[in-house]
C-alpha cells in the first residue's frame, strides 16, 4: 500500500474541515431560515434557551429572549424587556390602573402557546373589556422550586409597583425537596446552629463561576443567537446512551404501535386510591409539619413571602393546585377536607390568602373529571401543561377569583362566565 | 440500531475506514453486522440467529429440488406466521384494537423473504450457492439492509460479497455519490418524515370531525411513509456503496407514476418484483383454465398478489383489504387501457394519486372499523373551510405545505437524472466529502420531540 506525501495528506485533510465548516454554516443557516418561516411550525428547530446563569437567582430570563418553544406543543416565545414572558410593560404604572403580577412556574409562563392565548393575557383581555382597568402582568419563571417565585417578585415584580400578586404553586413543589436544595437556584439550608438560612451553592457551578468572564460571555452569546450551536450544547447534555440513540428501535415501536394512542388508564376505578396515596404525604406536612426539616423551609418560605409582601404594601393570593381531588363517595375526601384546614391555617396566620386553584378550575370545567382535557397538546392531551382549552379555563378560574376577592358584587357575573369556559 | 443514529454513523464510520485500510474485511463487516443488530436486543438476536442456522442447514442438507423450497418456505413463512400473524389467527388483538404483536422481532418480514428468495433462485439455477456458512451469514446480515431492505437477491449481492471474501474488494470511487444519498436518506427521514409524524399521529388520534383534517392527515401520512421508508433505503444504499456494495433501487418518485401499476413499479421496487416473481408469475402462469379464461386467472392473480402484499405489510384485515384495493384498482387500471383510450396524464396522475392517498387510510388505522369512519368523513366533504383558531395555521399556509411537498418529489424526481451524477463526479473530493459528511453528522443531532422509529421496522 502506498500512501501519499505528508503535505498532500495535510492539505486533503484541511480540505475536508473547510467542508465540515461549510456544513455548520449551512446547517445552521438552514435552522435560522426555518424559524422565521412558516416552516417553523412543521420542521425541525432548536428550542430557545431563555435565560442565564444568573449569580443571585441562580437562572434567570435574558430581556428580550425568543425562539420557537418545541416541547410539548410549538409556539413562538418571546420576552419583554423586562424579561417577562409578556408583553411590552411600562415600569411606571399608568395612573388609575389595578397592577396585578402573576407568579408561578412553567405552568403560569406558558411556553407552550402563544402569548395572546395564556390565561394571563385572556383573563386581562376579558377584564379589559367588561371595563376594569387594570393589568395582569406574568412574572412566571420556569422551575419547581416555589423559592424561585419569591426572589422573581422582589428583582422583577416590586418594581412595577404592583397592587396585587397572585402566586401559583404545584402542591407537589413543597413536597420535592427543591426549597433545600440550594444547586440551582437559592434555597434554605441548614447552617451549623441548626437555623436556615438562604443557600447559594449553585454559584460554585462551572457554569456560574465563568458565567461573566470572556469564554463564559461568548458561550452564552453563541447559545442565545445560534441555533446549532443551542443545538450542539444541548446534545451534548444528555446521557451518553440517548446521545448515541441507543434505545433501541424495537424498544421506541412497542411503546407505540404507528402513534397510536395508549389504552385509556381506567380512572374512575382508582381516582380513590391515587388521591388517598397523593394526600398523605401533603398532609404529613401541612397538619403533622413531618418532616420536620421539610416543614421547617415551607414555614420559612412561607414568613419570607408574607414578609416580602407586607414590606411592599402589596396584597397576596396564594393558589395551591394539583391537591387531588377525590370522587365523592371517597374517603379521602375528608381528607382532603383537614388538609385543606391544614393550610389554610398556616397561609392565614401569615395574612395570606389560599386559594384551593384544582377544586375552583374544576367548577369552572364541570367537575373534576373533565381537568385533564386542559392538559397536554394532541396525542399526549390529558397530561402536561395547559392547552388552549386550559389556558380558557384557568382564565375563567382567575377572573372569578379575582372578582371574589377583589371586586364583590360580581357573582352573577361568574355564573355566566362558568358556564362558558371556552368563552 | 436505528440509521439516524450518533451510533450508526461510528459504526459506518468505523466499517468504512477498516474496509479501506484494514485487514480481513469480511469478519469486519460480520462483526459490524453482529453490533448492529444487537441492539434490537438478544430476543430479536436469538430469533435472527436461529432463522440464518435454520436456513443454511435446509442449503446443506436438503437437495437442490423442489424439497429444498418446500422446506424454506415452511422455516421462512412459518417465521413469519408465527411472530406476525399469530393474533390474527387465533384473533387476539392489542389494546388498540390491533392484530400487530408489539414483540414482532425487527426485520424478520424482510429477512425471511430474501432467505426465500435465495433458495429459490439457487433452486433454479438462477445463482450459485454461498460457497461458506460465513458468506451466507453475510449475505443475509449485510447490516445496511438487514432491517428494512432493499429485499436483495442472490445475484445482487453474494458475488460482490464474495469478491470481499476472496480479497477482491474495490472502494467505489465516488465517495461523494454515497454520502450524498445518506444525506438524502437523513433529509427525508429526520427532517421531512419525523416532523410530519406528530402532525399525522394528531390527526389520527383525534379522529376528525372535518374533511379538510381529514384529508390533510390522509395526504400528510403518504407523504410521511413515503419520506420514512424511502429515506430509509436512501440511507441503506448510500451506506452499502460506501462499503463498496450496490443495492438495488429501491424507490423512484411513486407520487409522480401516472397510473397504479406504474406507482407500484417505483415504490417498494424490491418488494414488488419479489411479488412479481416469487408469486404473481407462478400464479398467473398456473395451467388452472383454459386459454379462454387467462385473462380471468391473470386478474385473479393480480388482486391475490397485492392482498398477500397487504398481508405482508401487517397482521390486520385493514392492511388485507388496502391490498385487495391495491390489486382491484391495477385491474380496472388494465381493462380500462385494454378497452378505453388512455386518460391524459395529469388526470392519471390525478386519480392515482387520490385513490393511493385514500387507501392508505386502511394502512394507517388500527383496525378496519376506525378506517371506514375516518373515510366517511374524508368522503362527507362536511366541516367547510376552517376557521383559524388557538394559533393554529391558516389553511391557506397549510396548503402551500401541501402543495410544496409535491414540489420537493418533483425535486427529488430531477435529482435522479444522469447529470447530476455527472455534477457529482466533477464535486468528487475532500471539500465535498467534509461537507457531505458534516451535514450528515448535523443532522443527526437534529433534536427530536417524539422518538419516531422507522414505520417499515415493525414490518
Amino acid at each position: 500500500m502506498s500512501f501519499s506525501p505528508l503535505s498532500t495528506r495535510l492539505s486533503r485533510l484541511g480540505r475536508f474541515l473547510f467542508g465540515g465548516i461549510l456544513a455548520l454554516l449551512v446547517v445552521d443557516f438552514g435552522l435560522r431560515l426555518i424559524e422565521v418561516t412558516p416552516l417553523w411550525r412543521i420542521l425541525p428547530v432548536v428550542q430557545p434557551i431563555l435565560g442565564q446563569p444568573d449569580k443571585d437567582f441562580g437562572f434567570e430570563s435574558t430581556p428580550g429572549g425568543r425562539g420557537i418553544w418545541t416541547t410539548e406543543h410549538r409556539a413562538r416565545v418571546q420576552l419583554n424587556s423586562l424579561g417577562l414572558r409578556d408583553v411590552e410593560r411600562e415600569l411606571a404604572k399608568p395612573a388609575g390602573t389595578f397592577r396585578i403580577g402573576l407568579l408561578g412556574d412553567s405552568m403560569v409562563e406558558a411556553a407552550q402557546v402563544g402569548q395572546q392565548a395564556t390565561f394571563a393575557a385572556i383573563a386581562e383581555r376579558r377584564l379589559r373589556a367588561d371595563g376594569y382597568n387594570l393589568e395582569l402582568i406574568n412574572l412566571a419563571i420556569a422551575g419547581p422550586s416555589p423559592i424561585r417565585q419569591l426572589w422573581r417578585l422582589e428583582r422583577r415584580g416590586y418594581p412595577l409597583n404592583l397592587d396585587l400578586v397572585v402566586a401559583n404553586s404545584a402542591a407537589s413543589s413543597f413536597l420535592s425537596g427543591k426549597l433545600l436544595d440550594d444547586s440551582e437556584n437559592p434555597a434554605y439550608v441548614r447552617m451549623g446552629n441548626g437555623e436556615l438560612a438562604v443557600g447559594y451553592g449553585f454559584r460554585e457551578r462551572f457554569s456560574q463561576r465563568h458565567a461573566d468572564d470572556l469564554i463564559g460571555r461568548l458561550f452564552i452569546g453563541l447559545y442565545q443567537n445560534s441555533p446549532l450551536f443551542r443545538m450542539l450544547y444541548l446534545r451534548s447534555t444528555e446521557p451518553l446512551s440517548v446521545l448515541l440513540g441507543l434505545p433501541s428501535a424495537q424498544s421506541a415501536s412497542q411503546r407505540s404501535v404507528m402513534g397510536l394512542p395508549p389504552p385509556a388508564p381506567e380512572a374512575a376505578r382508582f381516582a380513590c386510591d391515587q388521591a388517598t396515596a397523593a394526600l398523605e404525604p401533603m398532609i404529613h406536612l401541612w397538619r403533622d409539619h413531618r418532616p420536620e426539616l421539610l416543614w421547617a423551609a415551607t414555614a420559612r418560605f412561607l414568613d419570607d413571602m408574607a414578609q416580602s409582601t407586607r414590606t411592599h404594601g402589596v396584597r397576596l393570593l396564594y393558589a395551591i393546585r394539583d391537591i387531588p381531588l377525590p370522587p365523592p363517595d371517597c374517603p379521602a375526601t375528608s381528607a382532603r377536607a383537614d388538609l385543606l384546614l391544614a393550610m389554610d391555617r398556616e397561609f392565614a396566620s401569615r395574612g395570606i390568602r389560599l386559594i384551593d386553584w384544582s377544586a375552583a378550575v374544576a367548577e369552572v370545567v364541570d367537575g373534576p373529571a373533565e381537568i385533564p382535557r386542559l392538559h397536554g397538546f394532541g396525542i399526549h392531551k390529558g397530561a402536561g401543561h395547559l392547552n388552549y382549552d386550559g389556558h380558557r379555563a384557568w382564565a375563567t378560574t382567575l377572573i372569578g377569583v379575582l372578582r371574589r376577592e377583589l371586586l364583590p358584587g360580581t357573582a352573577s357575573q361568574d355564573s355566566a362566565a362558568a358556564t362558558h369556559p371556552d368563552r | 440500531m436505528a440509521f439516524n443514529s450518533l451510533a450508526y454513523a461510528l459504526l459506518l464510520t468505523v466499517t468504512v475506514a477498516w474496509m479501506a485500510i484494514g485487514p480481513s474485511r469480511a469478519l469486519m463487516l460480520i462483526v459490524a453486522s453482529l453490533i448492529f443488530y444487537a441492539a434490537a436486543g438478544p430476543f430479536d438476536m436469538l430469533v435472527f440467529l436461529g432463522a440464518v442456522t435454520l436456513n443454511w442447514l435446509i442449503q446443506v442438507a436438503i437437495p437442490a429440488d423442489r424439497r429444498r423450497i418446500v422446506a424454506a418456505v415452511v422455516v421462512n413463512i412459518g417465521l413469519i406466521g408465527y411472530f406476525k400473524y399469530r393474533n390474527m389467527l387465533l384473533g387476539e388483538t392489542g389494546p388498540t384494537g390491533s392484530y400487530i404483536d408489539l414483540a414482532l422481532p425487527l426485520g424478520i418480514s424482510f429477512y425471511s423473504f430474501q432467505a426465500l428468495a435465495y433458495h429459490i433462485d439457487i433452486v433454479r439455477g438462477r445463482n450459485r450457492p454461498a460457497r461458506s456458512f460465513r458468506e451466507f451469514f453475510l449475505f443475509k446480515a449485510f447490516f445496511p439492509q438487514l432491517i428494512a431492505g432493499p429485499i436483495v437477491r442472490p445475484n445482487q449481492t453474494l458475488p460482490q460479497i464474495q469478491r470481499i471474501f476472496d480479497d477482491k474488494w474495490r472502494r467505489h470511487r465516488l465517495l461523494v455519490f454515497g454520502l450524498s444519498l445518506v444525506v438524502l436518506g437523513l433529509v427525508k427521514k429526520v427532517v421531512l418524515a419525523d416532523s410530519l409524524a406528530p402532525v399525522v399521529d394528531d390527526i389520527f388520534y383525534v379522529r376528525p370531525d372535518s374533511a379538510y383534517l381529514a384529508w390533510l392527515g390522509a395526504v400528510l401520512f403518504t407523504f410521511q411513509i413515503y419520506f420514512d421508508f424511502s429515506g430509509y433505503s436512501d440511507i441503506a444504499i448510500g451506506s452499502a456503496y460506501l462499503l463498496g456494495i450496490r443495492l438495488p433501487q429501491n424507490f423512484a418518485t411513486p407520487f409522480l407514476a401516472a397510473s397504479i401499476q406504474q406507482l407500484w413499479q417505483r415504490w417498494h421496487i424490491t418488494l414488488t418484483m419479489f411479488l412479481r416473481d416469487y408469486l404473481f408469475l407462478p400464479l398467473a402462469d398456473m395451467r388452472l383454465v383454459t386459454r379462454r379464461y387467462r385473462v380471468m386467472q391473470h386478474f385473479c392473480a393480480i388482486v391475490l398478489t397485492m392482498t398477500f402484499c397487504g398481508l405482508w405489510h401487517g397482521a390486520g384485515w385493514n392492511f388485507v383489504l388496502w391490498g385487495a384495493l391495491q390489486g382491484v384498482a391495477m385491474v380496472f387500471a388494465a381493462l380500462w387501457s385494454r378497452y378505453l383510450p388512455s386518460p391524459p396524464a395529469p388526470v392519471g396522475w390525478a386519480a392515482t394519486i387520490t385513490f393511493f392517498v385514500t387507501t392508505l387510510v386502511f394502512f394507517r388505522s388500527p383496525n378496519l372499523g376506525y378506517a371506514f369512519n375516518y373515510l366517511d368523513t374524508m368522503l362527507s366533504f362536511r366541516g367547510g373551510w376552517p376557521a383559524v383558531v388557538d394559533d393554529a395555521a391558516p389553511p391557506w399556509e397549510v396548503v402551500a405545505g401541501v402543495v410544496g411537498l409535491f414540489a420537493l418529489h418533483w425535486i427529488e424526481f430531477r435529482l435522479q437524472q444522469p447529470g447530476v451524477l455527472l455534477v457529482m463526479r466533477r464535486a468528487e473530493g475532500p471539500v465535498s466529502r467534509g461537507f457531505l459528511s458534516g451535514v450528515a453528522l448535523l443532522l443527526i443531532l437534529i433534536p427530536v420531540t417524539n422518538v419516531n422509529p422507522f414505520i417499515y421496522f415493525r414490518f
